[in-house]
């Protein structure tokens, strides 16, 4: 369990400084691939010369998914590829790169001319003590108004909150949600495996923060010549770190 | 055993769906040496139902493909290599059409000044090359081809094959060097000739050594 000590008490203003990334995203969907089912060993083939260390998570007709290392995940099918990458630097350089490795392939080898929608999705987290204090942080942050007084047979300080933006501007869209979130995590040791240092058979933790969850996305189709994913992504990831903090209040 | 809440144990589920409410998370994905299982607030329970109902929060997406200033609202907005590019594309293009339309009202003097402009534009735009290989391949090859011309004027369907290529960078510049082989291949097919000068004579050299 995390030093509770060390944790935010919910009072203050939120800032993307004090939140961890702990995962990004880099998707495109295109019209069903039925080159998918040809292809799917030449595709990864050449994605395991690419990516060394490639290790096979999922394995079916229509959804294939590898993992390289802790770091990276990959996934393709039949109507989208996503990269996932877990605590990423800060630059996004190796993300950058694989994105464009991961466009070069599905656009080449499943031969897509366009890209039915490109995102980059972003998950931040902020760990708080316990579902109080981050349901305080958040409603004192001012994304939405809480209305005083008695509601829906209830009264006080909500339990928990969350909320959830989405502007479109053109072919550009980003969806926003911000909200408390609870998290368990139980590792169960099968009776037949002695671990010498795992005492007992059911470890689980728990932790409570606030997950500020950013997806940027086009909402018209996209021409593979016409994607930069350099760009692409540089342009979001400034933008992210440009309006943040004034969306969160801090 | 090992499951990921509302993804009914399918770790390819699709992450950046735009499903209302918090999204699902894979940490057990990272988790692998020992079983996991994996609760968090948004547990879903698979459902059957008979019949699928969707709700959206949005109206139906725009059809049109989209332009490289749509989706590149702050590069275009800001000094930077594409939206260079860009601009510089649009002023060949014009050129390029002024031309044709020269040669069609038999106006040589006028479509030639306007192919000076076009090619005076080259060398900026061939600058701008690191959008991709794709983009420098082709900006290389009409430069290439206006020097292979010696000062003659292309006709009107070399023109139109240059305008071509000009726009299809202008709407896709950062296209693959695959793509790019066929754009300069169509000014191949107008007999526009994209090698370079004595590029031949260096392959017939390479090639008389080796025989002997």
């Amino acid at each position: 369990m995390p030093d509770t000590e060390t944790l935010p008490s919910g009072g203050g203003r939120l800032s993307l400084g004090d939140f961890k990334l702990e995962r990004v995203v880099f998707e495109v969907r295109y019209p069903r691939a039925a080159l998918f089912w040809d292809r799917a060993g030449a595709l990864w083939n050449e994605a395991s010369r690419l990516w060394p260390g490639l290790e096979l998570m999922h394995g079916e007709p229509a959804k294939t998914a590898f993992r390289i290392g802790d770091e990276f995940q990959v996934a393709m099918e039949l109507e989208a590829s996503r990269l996932f990458s877990f605590w990423p630097e800060k630059g996004l350089e190796r993300f950058e790169d694989m994105s464009k490795t991961l466009v070069e392939l599905t656009s080449g080898v499943l031969e897509i001319k366009s890209f039915s929608r490109v995102g980059l999705r972003f998950f931040y987290f902020m760990e708080f003590p316990d579902r109080d204090s981050a349901t305080a942080a958040l409603t004192s942050a001012g994304l939405t108004r809480v209305p005083p007084g008695r509601h829906f047979g209830s009264e006080g300080p909500p339990v928990s909150f969350e909320c959830c933006y989405r502007w479109e501007v053109k072919a550009i869209g980003v969806r926003v949600w911000v909200g408390y979130q609870f998290r368990e995590y139980k590792f169960e040791k099968p009776p037949e495996i002695k671990v010498p240092k795992l005492e007992k058979s059911l470890e689980t933790f728990q932790y409570h923060g606030i997950l500020f969850d950013i997806d940027f996305y086009t909402n018209a189709p996209v021409d593979v010549g016409q994607l930069g994913v350099h760009d692409w992504i540089q342009q979001h990831l400034h933008e992210l770190r440009r309006d943040a903090d004034s969306f969160l209040g801090g | 055993m090992m499951t990921f809440p509302g993804t009914n144990g399918d770790p390819t589920r699709d992450l950046t769906q735009e499903s209302a409410g918090p999204p699902i998370e894979v940490e057990a994905l990272r988790l692998r040496p020992l079983p996991v299982v994996v609760r968090d607030t948004s547990d879903v329970p698979p459902k059957r139902f008979a019949v699928v109902t969707h709700f959206s929060s949005l109206e139906e997406k725009p059809s049109r493909t989209a332009t490289v200033e749509d989706i590149y609202p702050r590069l275009m907005e800001e000094a930077s290599v594409l939206r260079t590019a860009i601009a510089l594309l649009g002023e060949a293009e014009q050129r390029a059409d002024a031309a044709v339309a020269a040669i069609g009202d038999d106006d040589l003097v006028a479509a030639d000044i306007e192919l000076q402009h076009l090619q005076a534009v080259l060398p900026e735009l061939f600058c701008c090359r690191s959008l991709g290989d794709g983009f420098g391949s082709i900006v290389n090859g009409i430069q290439i081809a206006f020097a292979n011309q010696r000062g003659l004027l292309f006709n009107s369907e070399q023109v139109g094959a240059i305008a071509r290529a000009v726009r299809r960078l202008q709407h896709e510049p950062f296209l693959s060097i695959d793509q790019a082989v066929d754009i300069v291949a169509a000014l191949e097919d107008v007999d526009i000739i994209v090698e370079p000068p004595g590029l031949g004579e260096l392959a017939d050299l390479g090639n008389e050594q080796s025989l002997s």
